[in-house]
């Protein structure tokens, strides 16, 4: 069922986008994956990049009959046979624009939560498959609340944690030990456009510093005993700078913000087992500001 | 992502081949430098991608390759700073010769 020209205005940290979807299905798939980003209205100030989701066209683009396709600003970007993987594509294509109109912001492959007991900005650090999510998730479950998954923003002179409110990626092995855990019902993680694609409450707003740095090893059995090991700064930098996308376009702000994280936040390497267990050591971590080992 | 390793002093056995004393080492301009809060540092060479971590000592004689300090004069400043220790002079120049082989240290002056 088409919706005529409804178009919907986002605002990611400042890169500001309206977004058409005629499909009425595929655009409310679109705006429940970028709920977090949702303008009431657009108040006219600034530049908007303009994006359009469809799968109509007239001939002159050359693409299979019954494909979907993005176009940014009129110009095709790229097609698709289903609208599940156009609307990955699109949540894709609109961040990573957001990250590179904010290249003034230290960006970080990571998580940030907040205990609600106190004012450390945590990040949890590492390439995808380190168990970021799954610990983030767990955290959350213990009234953490979150900034980010899979990508941070930092502001570099205050290393402030911005909210950046993007639906998480969830794969059914997290699924399943967060759902051991306890996951509350509210947490659906069937919701389209895919399976793995989860909205949780994004509710960490005041912009703490980042003051914990825990390095997710990537290979760690969920039966061993949990272990953090304090980081010396210059293992500690190059681990936040092997993670920092703006390290080849950004290099010196880049190094001088992973720089001033090593001087103000504790770093550890964690080598996570146990999810529960995990969890409990990072808590005593903020609680306590001791070390696990 | 970019490689990266650390350079030292310490010593070894390798011959020093860097070393004319007229030489003015000088950083390369592909390079970002970073000083951790306990004395080490972090070197970016933003033209090979590569991450370099230096220790203290060798993070002192990395901020004296300004293109007026010859090896000799970086070596007598680190002998200053430690006066007792053994080989000082050789393990400035390999360190020196380490530096320029990996292009962090141009050799415009050399």
């Amino acid at each position: 069922m088409e919706n005529e020209a409804m178009i919907d205005h986002y605002d990611l940290l400042g890169y500001r986008l309206a977004l058409s979807i005629p499909d009425a299905e595929a655009h409310a798939v679109a705006a429940r994956m970028l709920a977090g980003f949702r303008l009431n209205t657009d108040d006219g100030m600034g530049p908007v990049t303009r994006y359009v989701v469809t799968d109509k066209q007239d001939g002159s683009l050359h693409i299979p009959d019954g494909c979907w396709y993005i176009s940014v600003n009129d110009a095709l970007t790229d097609w698709y046979y289903t609208i599940a993987e156009t609307l990955v594509a699109l949540e894709r294509l609109i961040v990573n624009s957001a990250l590179i109109f904010r290249a003034d912001l230290f960006h970080l492959h990571s998580a940030a939560l907040v205990a609600p007991f106190s004012e450390q900005g945590i990040l949890l650090v590492g390439e995808s498959g380190s168990g970021k999510t799954t610990l983030a998730l767990a955290l959350m479950l213990r009234g953490f609340l979150v900034y980010s998954d899979d990508v941070t923003l930092i502001t570099p002179t205050t290393l402030a944690l911005e909210p950046f409110p993007r639906a998480f990626r969830v794969d059914a092995s997290t699924r399943a030990l967060v759902e051991q855990l306890g996951a509350p019902p509210t947490w659906d993680f069937d919701m389209p456009p895919g399976s793995d694609y989860f909205f949780p409450p994004h509710n960490a707003v005041a912009r703490v510093a980042a003051r914990i740095a825990l390095f997710l090893d990537r290979d760690c059995q969920p039966d061993q005993t949990p272990r953090l090991i304090p980081l010396a700064p210059a293992e500690a930098a190059r681990l936040l700078l092997m993670n920092a996308p703006t390290l080849p376009y950004a290099g010196a702000l880049t190094i001088a913000t992973a720089a001033r994280l090593t001087a103000s936040a504790r770093c550890y390497r964690l080598q996570s087992g146990d999810l529960r267990a995990t969890v409990e050591m990072v808590m005593a971590l903020v609680a306590e500001g001791r070390d696990g080992t | 992502m970019a490689s990266s390793h650390t350079a030292a002093i310490a010593p070894n056995e390798r011959e020093a081949t860097v070393a004319e004393s007229n030489e003015r080492p000088q950083k390369s301009a592909c390079v970002h430098d970073e000083l951790l809060h306990d004395g080490t540092m972090i070197l970016l060479h933003s033209c090979k991608h590569e991450l370099m971590t230096l220790n203290p000592t060798a993070a002192i004689v990395w901020e004296y390759c300004d293109g007026e300090h010859s090896p000799d004069a970086i070596a007598a400043e680190i002998r200053e700073v430690f006066p007792d220790a053994a080989h000082v002079e050789d393990e400035v120049m390999i360190l020196l010769q380490q530096l320029i082989e990996q292009n962090y240290l141009t050799d415009e002056n050399l």
